[in-house]
């Protein structure tokens, strides 16, 4: 038995992508009513169902409503320890690689292509890497391209980029301009921005790295199943997966397609088809 | 009429009148011809300054008269008719200046008109310039119209959601009732709100509002009641009162400042509102504040509790930490009880073991014991006889005493050899018909003497309904019976000793034995049956015997599935009830069924083993290395073990194996295939994933040995469609796999060396180090240092693979791989490039073409080189297959030949260039790729120059560096000479709205990622038309 409330939530998410083709039908359920909410109030609507009306007949209304369905929070470098093993990753094992490829899916406004892009850099790997950076939200996606923040970001930012053995001083990597740090450009230099979408679009080019910090989690079983296929299918083999902090390939049907490269910092490589993953018994038998 | 009409100045008009008067005198008196009415245009032009528009029309009537009556009057000068003529023309003149005056006059007043009307509105604007609040606008509004319009008395009503409020007064009597709020459809002001139009009162009653003053009250004569409308809503209404009231300049006045009155009363009121938002607002932002403060608190309690949480986690983590501790110990504790009852069991069988060596031991010893023995006796007795008659009688004596104890010794040891024959289970029993009469009369016969020598009585009694005759073996019931009467004979003294047959229930026979003698007590009962036990010794001195007497009988009796009885008292004697079957079975094996379908259809025998009774030691277990098909399998290979209770599913998982070369075991139980992890240990285990609990839990204990385990359940297998008999089982294809990679695997660890691999580096200690890696991995290498080294190698002889640096000495490993690819002399390897350099995107693509993998030096580059060529030797070269999957080269149904076409592929993915280009090329297309969209309009261009082949189609990636595909397909259209050429858009996406981008963009065509050639194919086709 469905609610009158989830029957409103289904039909608004319905209407949502019908109408303006965003499909967040398969989001996990809790997120998306807890977030509906908080836009209900804010536009002072007393039903999902008023809120459907406004929305489709509003169309400025659903920019903005999409800022608050894709959550954009970001830090530079957030949570160092992954940034410290990614750069292990990227001095010892892509650097074996004639070009590596990195897909950042779920790019929000970039702070995650940024810091990528500042590893690589440092390793001496920029002239090898090609970037695709990727979001459903255009207008997220085009502030990661701008590669602008305010200034009183900068320091969290620093933070933590000093906890990843950083091999320059932070503050070469941007100009201030009227409170505004704006990052070099010659990062994005390498960097492609598209649209695209985890829940409906398929592969489009074979990856050596790909990030994707926190998107899962807003995500329902079988899109996050979607989603990890998607990445298994695109990475090379012997290919690296880094999720979010609250992440894991644990239960998830393609792990058997991946080995923990780094637990704690939620890395993953992909294995080889021919290693197929076979129990192991250890131990001495005993008679 | 405006009120600077009236305004007529009255000068100008006495003086128009003073000259007209003038000129009239004078032509009066002056003689036609002399023409002083010429200036009567004069008066004529003064009018033109007064403001009465008909004045010159007037001045001009009067001027026709005067010049009349001049004519008339005036003394003759000239011809009449001329005169005439003149003045008639003089009056169609004056005529003219007339209208031009009148014309002036009337431009001016409208001029005069616009200038009021401007000028109130300026005054006006300026009234209400800058930010005014409502009360303050009104009150402006009003004293401007007031004063400008010179009305008595004024009020202002607003706007207020559809309610019209007061807003200000003018001139109004202080006690006069005025309605704080008039309804949008109250009377004359809701009306007036209603229609938007004004509304004029001329006929005021008396009791109307008064005008007041300190001298007394009087009401207004007109009455204008004027709307105030801005977007056809009436947001302010003024009511003015006048005595003298000039309609027109009022209403022109009204229409003229309406809009800006309406929208400053507008602005007043947005401007309100604004005001009151921003203190919502700002009462929001506290409340915000407040509550993002109530959420810090929350955020606090959150941690607090979570604090708490941990440390009750932490308490839950210490009792699961001490259960775990003590569920270990129970486990250890359980296990020691089993390994305590495996040792016991083990000495037991050890035991059984030692027992049944003693007892062979014993029947072996049957011949060595009784050679001596038999010839000691007939020594004896061939004494005894005394033939020579030379020996004395005492000697003779001796002689006999020899020939008895030996007697007595040999029936000792046979009695001995007996039971250990039993125990060895050495004694055959052979079933016969045996005729129980004839039986026991052949007892009576044997015994009868005897216990007539004793002085005792022999009966013996065989029931009533007993069958003629039993199925068991005679000569083992014969001991048995034997030994038992002489028993009794031996024990009795006095009275009798009988046999009695009789039946028994469960189809059995009883013999049954009694005696008189001294019977047995009851703790002795059940001592007398073990062997080499002796009820009473000194009894038995007396009566000579072994004791082994009944042992071995119970051990016979047990032989012939029989049972045996024993009542007796002390002093009255025993009775020996002997149940034996009335059909003795062969002791037949009963191998395990389910079982034995399986050895059948190996073996091609009946089912039954030739070793029956061991395979009922070992039931289950088949050594199938022990089958015809791989009798010659080295010692030393691979064992699979497989621990599976279905016949039909262990039987393909064996076939598999065997297909590998490796011998396989087959265990149905757990406890079968703990047997078999000893003494050789299997290499892999292929179990039925119900074991799996079992074999974990009690056999694998935590050490360093590992074996793969591969589990497979009912689930994996399928089967043909026959009877159950002729069914055969298949594992499914992916299990398949999975197991052929498993064995594989196997086979690849167990070679000794297991590929050849070349190496090409010029720097001789990277070689050595290289080699030293692979031969590690028990991987044979050739090292050569320059091009021609390697390809005199690659003319001798085959490789498995070849790992090529780039910077060699002289020739360049890139045309080392174009010689390759070129010339059939050379044996071409897949190659792994391993190089120091960095690489362009051509060169890279270039090397993609001849090479499996491309690693560039680094501090992991050995562990990827090892990584990938262990990779690409276990896959036996699947991997370069592996490339070509995703478009399916071998696809005929959609077979259509692109024979002699050139496609630029506008690309960047190397993968998704390989997988086009093996589905073009074998078609007979030629490809040209370009790594981004820039590149792919200069290839384009290029084409169009002449230089290249024409390109036929496009097919363009959308995500690309540099230039996207869409950018890329609008630069294309832009130029005329591509307007037409086929564009094939490749996407990843996957909404429509974006793929109507895509052919907005100007392609023809889109086809989605990943291909499928089953539509690519046909795409192509389509647009190559």
């Amino acid at each position: 038995m469905s609610t009158r409330e989830d029957i409103e939530v289904d039909l608004f998410l319905e209407g949502v992508y019908r109408h303006y083709h965003y499909d967040f039908r398969n989001y996990s359920r809790t997120f998306i009513k807890r977030r509906l909410n908080l836009i209900k109030t804010l536009l002072q609507c007393e039903s999902f169902s008023m809120l459907q009306h406004q929305i489709l007949h509003d169309p400025h209304l659903m920019t903005k409503i999409l800022n608050y369905l894709t959550i954009q929070v970001g830090d530079m470098f957030r949570d160092p320890g992954y940034f410290l093993s990614l750069r292990h990753i990227i001095s010892s094992y892509l650097s074996t690689y004639s070009s590596i490829k990195v897909w950042i899916a779920g790019c929000g406004t970039g702070e995650e292509l940024y810091s990528l892009a500042i590893l690589f850099r440092e390793e001496g790997l920029e002239s090898r890497a090609q970037f695709f950076a990727t979001d459903i939200n255009f207008e997220a996606l085009k502030r990661a391209e701008a590669g602008i923040y305010a200034v009183d970001r900068l320091e969290s930012f620093e933070n933590n980029y000093r906890h990843t053995d950083p091999k320059h001083s932070f503050s070469s990597y941007y100009t201030i301009k009227n409170n505004y740090a704006v990052f070099d450009s010659a990062l994005k230099e390498n960097t492609v921005f598209y649209n695209h979408s985890l829940v409906s679009d398929s592969v489009f080019a074979e990856m050596h790295l790909i990030s994707c910090r926190n998107v899962l989690i807003y995500f329902d079983n079988s899109l996050q199943e979607r989603a990890i296929g998607l990445f298994s299918d695109a990475l090379i083999r012997k290919g690296f997966l880094g999720l979010g902090a609250k992440e894991s390939l644990y239960l998830s049907p393609h792990a058997g397609n991946f080995t923990e490269f780094q637990r704690k910092d939620r890395i993953y490589q992909k294995m080889a088809l021919q290693e197929l993953p076979l129990p192991r018994v250890r131990g001495h038998i005993k008679l | 009429m405006y009120r600077f009409q009236h305004e007529i100045s009255r000068p100008l008009n006495s003086s128009i009148f003073i000259i007209l008067g003038f000129l009239f005198i004078l032509d009066l008196y002056a003689p036609l011809g002399i023409s002083v009415w010429i200036f009567y245009f004069i008066p004529i032009v003064i009018s033109f300054f007064s403001l009465q528009p008909n004045l010159p029309f007037l001045v001009t009537f009067l001027i026709s008269i005067f010049l009349f009556l001049g004519f008339k009057l005036s003394p003759l000068g000239i011809e009449e008719s001329v005169a005439i003529i003149n003045r008639s023309l003089a009056l169609i003149s004056f005529l003219g200046i007339a209208i031009v005056g009148n014309i002036f006059i009337r431009n001016q007043l409208q001029s005069k008109k616009h200038n009021w009307l401007i000028t109130g509105q300026n005054k006006l604007n300026s009234q209400m310039a800058g930010d005014l609040v409502l009360t303050e606008l009104s009150n402006k509004i009003l004293r401007f119209l007031v004063d400008y319009l010179e009305a008595k008395i004024g009020i202002i009503y607003i706007n207020d959601r559809e309610i019209f409020r007061h807003m200000s007064t003018y001139g109004v009597s202080v006690n006069a009732v005025l309605l704080d709020t008039i309804h949008a459809e109250d009377g004359l002001i809701g009306q007036a709100s209603k229609d938007n139009r004004p509304i004029f009162l001329s006929e005021i009653p008396n009791d109307y509002l008064k005008i007041g003053s300190s001298l007394g009250k009087s009401s207004p004569r007109h009455l204008v009641i004027y709307p105030f409308v801005l977007n056809n809503k009436t947001n302010c209404i003024v009511e003015l009162g006048f005595f003298n009231f000039h309609a027109q300049s009022t209403t022109d006045l009204l229409d003229f400042v309406s809009r800006s009155i309406a929208s400053a009363v507008q602005a007043a009121q947005t401007h309100l509102q604004v005001h009151e938002l921003l203190i919502e607002t700002q009462r929001q932002s506290e409340e915000l504040h407040s509550y993002s403060e109530e959420l810090d608190k929350q955020s606090e309690t959150l941690k607090l509790s979570n604090a708490q949480l941990e440390q009750h986690q932490k308490t839950v983590e210490t009792a699961n930490r001490q259960l775990k501790e003590q569920s270990r110990i129970l486990i250890s504790q359980n296990e020691s009880l089993i390994n305590a009852n495996l040792a016991l069991e083990l000495q037991k069988q050890k035991l059984t073991q030692i027992s049944r060596y003693k007892s062979e031991f014993l029947a072996n010893m049957s011949h060595e014991l009784r050679t001596p023995l038999n010839s000691s006796i007939i020594l004896a007795h061939l004494l005894a006889e005394n033939r020579e008659e030379n020996l004395t009688d005492l000697q003779l004596k001796y002689a006999q005493t020899i020939e008895n104890s030996s007697n007595e010794l040999l029936a000792l040891i046979n009695d001995i050899l007996d039971l250990s024959k039993i125990e060895a289970g050495h004694m055959t029993v052979l079933p016969q018909n045996v005729n129980i009469l004839e039986f026991v009369d052949s007892m009576e016969a044997v015994f009868q003497p005897m216990c007539a020598q004793k002085g005792l009585h022999f009966r013996k009694e065989i029931a009533d309904g007993l069958p003629q005759n039993f199925i068991t073996d005679p000569i083992r019931l014969g001991q048995i019976i034997k030994n038992l009467l002489s028993n009794a004979i031996k024990f009795t003294e006095t009275g009798e000793v009988a046999l009695s047959v009789t039946t028994a229930p469960d189809v059995h026979i009883a013999f049954i034995v009694s005696d008189t003698g001294i019977g047995i007590s009851v703790e002795q009962q059940s001592l007398i049956f073990e062997p080499f036990i002796q009820v009473d010794g000194a009894l038995n001195r007396k009566n000579g015997g072994t004791g082994l007497g009944l042992s071995i009988c119970i051990e016979l009796i047990r032989l012939l599935k029989g049972k045996i009885n024993l009542q007796s008292r002390l002093e009255q004697g025993s009775i020996f009830t002997v149940l034996l079957p009335e059909v003795l079975d062969m002791p037949q094996l009963q191998p395990d069924l389910e079982l034995t379908p399986a050895i059948s259809s190996r073996t091609g025998n009946s089912g039954l083993l030739p070793a029956a009774a061991e395979i009922s030691f070992d039931r289950a277990v088949l050594n199938i290395s022990e089958f015809p098909e791989h009798p010659q399998l080295p010692q030393n290979e691979p064992i699979i073990l497989i621990v599976e209770d279905n016949p039909g599913f262990a039987r393909s998982t064996l076939e598999l194996a065997n297909s590998f070369g490796f011998r396989g075991i087959i265990a149905a139980t757990s406890e079968e295939a703990v047997n078999h992890l000893h003494p050789h240990t299997p290499s892999l285990i292929i179990m039925n994933g119900k074991f799996k609990d079992d074999v974990k839990d009690s056999l694998f204990a935590a050490d360093d040995l590992e074996i793969p385990l591969q589990l497979l359940t009912a689930n994996d297998y399928s089967s043909n469609d026959l009877s159950d008999d002729t069914r055969e089982y298949f594992l499914k294809p992916f299990i398949h796999q999975k197991l052929m990679a498993d064995f594989h695997r196997l086979q690849m660890k167990t070679r000794e060396k297991l590929a050849h691999v070349l190496i090409i580096e010029d720097d001789p200690i990277e070689r050595t180090m290289m080699s030293v890696l692979l031969n590690s991995k028990k991987i044979e290498t050739i090292e050569v240092g320059s091009v021609p080294e390697c390809l005199e190698q690659l003319a001798k002889g085959t490789f498995d693979c070849m790992i090529l640096d780039l910077g060699l000495p002289t020739t360049s490993g890139f045309s080392l791989l174009e010689t390759l690819s070129m010339e059939d002399r050379y044996s071409f390897p897949p190659v792994i490039i391993y190089t120091g350099l960095g690489l362009t995107a051509d060169q890279e693509l270039f090397l993609n073409k001849f090479s499996q993998s491309i690693i560039i030096k680094g501090t992991k580059s050995p562990e990827r080189l090892l990584d990938e060529i262990m990779l690409f030797l276990e896959s036996t070269g699947s991997f370069v297959a592996d490339r070509n999957t995703t478009g399916q080269v071998n696809d005929l149904a959609v077979d259509v030949s692109l024979e002699g076409r050139h496609l630029l592929i506008v690309e960047d993915d190397i993968r998704n260039i390989f997988a086009l280009t093996s589905i073009l090329e074998p078609r007979g297309a030629t490809i040209q790729v370009a790594r981004n969209g820039m590149d792919g309009l200069e290839a384009l261009q290029t084409s169009l120059d002449g230089g290249e082949q024409s390109i036929d189609l496009v097919l363009m990636d959308i995500m690309m560096p540099k230039m996207d595909g869409l950018t890329a397909i609008r630069k294309i259209r832009q130029q005329s000479a591509f307007k037409d050429i086929p564009i094939i858009a490749l996407t990843a996406k996957a909404r429509q709205i974006d793929h109507d981008e895509t052919l907005a963009a100007g392609a023809n065509d889109y086809i989605s990622k990943p291909l499928d050639t089953n539509k690519f194919i046909p795409l192509l086709a389509k647009w190559l038309k």
